[in-house]
């Protein structure tokens, strides 16, 4: 089974029609870079799955599960939104950190407030107590939940220095992202977004805002992931990279998919005239 | 009237400054963040209505809404306020809190969208966004127009006068009227500058505390 099916995806903004019938698949651990020109509709399919735009058509489904689908009336309950967001993780191409936290807290905000209201949850929300027993010993399980998420917070501390060593920036555990260079920043996000496990990883022209001579330190990182298995969708315009790291191209021309191939085939041999055009420009 | 009992007089009088400042701010910033609100919501009539409102109070001098403030409510339907007090604290809380609105919706209409979009695909609400990403980024941001309205503020407690409250000012005056002597009124101005002169260096401490990330 795929980890992630999107059929005949629809976006359009007012009488623009942005995305028209986007329809492809992705297995697990696989890498799918997506490459064209500005204005193909690139950034926008990545932000509809990310549901930072609501699709107008089509449907999306992740492990099975059908996270998205036009045809059904939908609700728009925020909780269960941002459940179906957690499937995806985005990394934005102005990195966007946050600029008052250090590396680490940057990765750990998140993760913090999840575990806060996790066992908010299990702690004070479903007690089928009377008020007067749980007044009782609410000392005690006030300071039972303390401990506990001083538990969780420190685990999320270590799972989020991991995640610093692997995009190599132990040194900068404690530097603000400001004091960081943009490619350091890059990877910060990074390793934000994995934090949360997404089943899908989408990057949104991670390396467009980077100088030059910073660009491969983040798409290192970026081909390491390929190591852990982790599922990926990347938006390009480093050829190079995309041939190199990439399991499959898809190449998206006036918000339709115009070839889809393995890089082989779409650099080697495509079928399509734009396609040629496109890359004989590289 | 020796140097000692004017002061004393001052002293008294300033207490009621000190009074209908700390008040006025104490209430006026988390309502003006109220107000914010209202004036960006996308809910229009009541954008339009809250930004109306703002447009009245920063449109008309505060000297009239106070006494507006404190003559209206009895002409129109009888009920006159029990202390004059409470009508300047009234006026001088709905005037400071549509300034405050205006320079905090600034704030935040000029946090990029990009945070935003970061926390949402983080999971997080759109309370967390704002209260552990946004505010405080806001706040860093809104500090020197805050500290120059804050300053303002000082200096407009004077006008507490126009419906006899008694404050340093009027002191001053009163000292001036009774005993024909002028320097009261240029020693009050000194409580002032000191009082000024006191915030001025808290705003600065607090603008360097939030300076540690640009």
């Amino acid at each position: 089974m795929p980890i992630l099916e999107v059929k005949n995806l629809k976006k359009n903004f007012g009488k623009l029609e942005v995305l028209k019938d986007i329809s492809f698949s992705l297995e697990k651990g696989e890498v799918l870079a997506i490459i064209g020109s500005s204005g193909s509709g690139k950034s926008t399919l990545l932000r509809t799955l990310n549901f930072l735009e609501k699709a107008d058509g089509g449907c999306i489904i992740v492990n099975g599960e059908c996270l998205y689908d036009c045809g059904k009336q939908q609700k728009s309950d925020e909780a269960e939104l941002r459940k179906k967001r957690l499937h995806f993780g985005l990394v934005f191409q102005q990195f966007n950190l946050f600029p008052q936290y250090n590396t680490l807290q940057n990765i750990t905000l998140a993760l913090n407030l999840q575990s806060k209201e996790k066992l908010r949850k299990a702690f004070f929300g479903e007690d089928k107590r009377s008020f007067f027993q749980k007044l009782g010993d609410l000392p005690k399980t006030i300071a039972k939940y303390r401990a506990a998420l001083r538990a969780e917070y420190a685990g999320n501390t270590d799972k989020a220095k991991q995640l610093i060593e692997r995009v190599g920036l132990g040194d900068k555990t404690y530097s603000y992202p400001f004091e960081l260079s943009g490619g350091q920043q890059q990877r910060v996000a990074i390793a934000r977004a994995l934090a949360l496990e997404p089943d899908v990883l989408c990057f949104d022209e991670p390396t467009s805002a980077l100088d030059p001579e910073l660009t491969g330190e983040v798409l290192k990182v970026i081909k390491d992931l390929k190591k852990y298995n982790s599922t990926m969708i990347v938006v390009t315009h480093e050829m190079e990279f995309a041939r190199d790291v990439a399991d499959r191209i898809i190449f998206m021309y006036d918000g339709k998919i115009e070839e889809e191939g393995t890089p082989d085939e779409v650099f080697g041999n495509p079928k399509s005239e734009r396609t040629k055009q496109f890359i004989a420009k590289y | 009237m020796n140097f000692g009992q004017v002061t004393l007089q001052l002293l008294e009088g300033f207490g009621t400054t000190v009074l209908v400042f700390a008040l006025t701010l104490a209430m006026a910033l988390p309502l003006g963040l109220i107000v914010a609100f209202g004036s960006m919501t996308k809910f229009k009539p009541l954008r339009w209505l809250t930004r109306t409102i703002v447009w009245i109070i920063r449109g008309t001098p505060l000297m009239l809404q106070v006494i507006v403030v404190f003559y209206v409510p009895g002409l129109l339907f009888g009920v006159n306020f029990t202390t004059r007090f409470t009508a300047v604290i009234i006026a001088f809380v709905i005037n400071y809190a549509c300034y405050f609105s205006e320079i905090y919706r600034g704030g935040i209409e000029s946090i990029s969208k990009g945070q935003y979009e970061a926390g949402q695909v983080l999971g997080m609400t759109k309370a967390q966004i704002f209260f552990k990403i946004v505010l405080f980024q806001v706040v860093k941001r809104i500090m020197a127009p805050v500290s120059n309205e804050v300053i303002t503020l000082v200096k407009d407690t004077a006008l507490a006068r126009v419906i006899a409250v008694e404050e340093l000012i009027s002191a001053s005056n009163d000292i001036m009227a009774g005993f024909g002597i002028i320097y009261p009124l240029f020693y009050a101005g000194v409580f002032y500058l000191i009082f000024c002169g006191i915030l001025t260096v808290m705003f600065n401490f607090i603008e360097k505390k939030l300076d540690y990330y640009r």
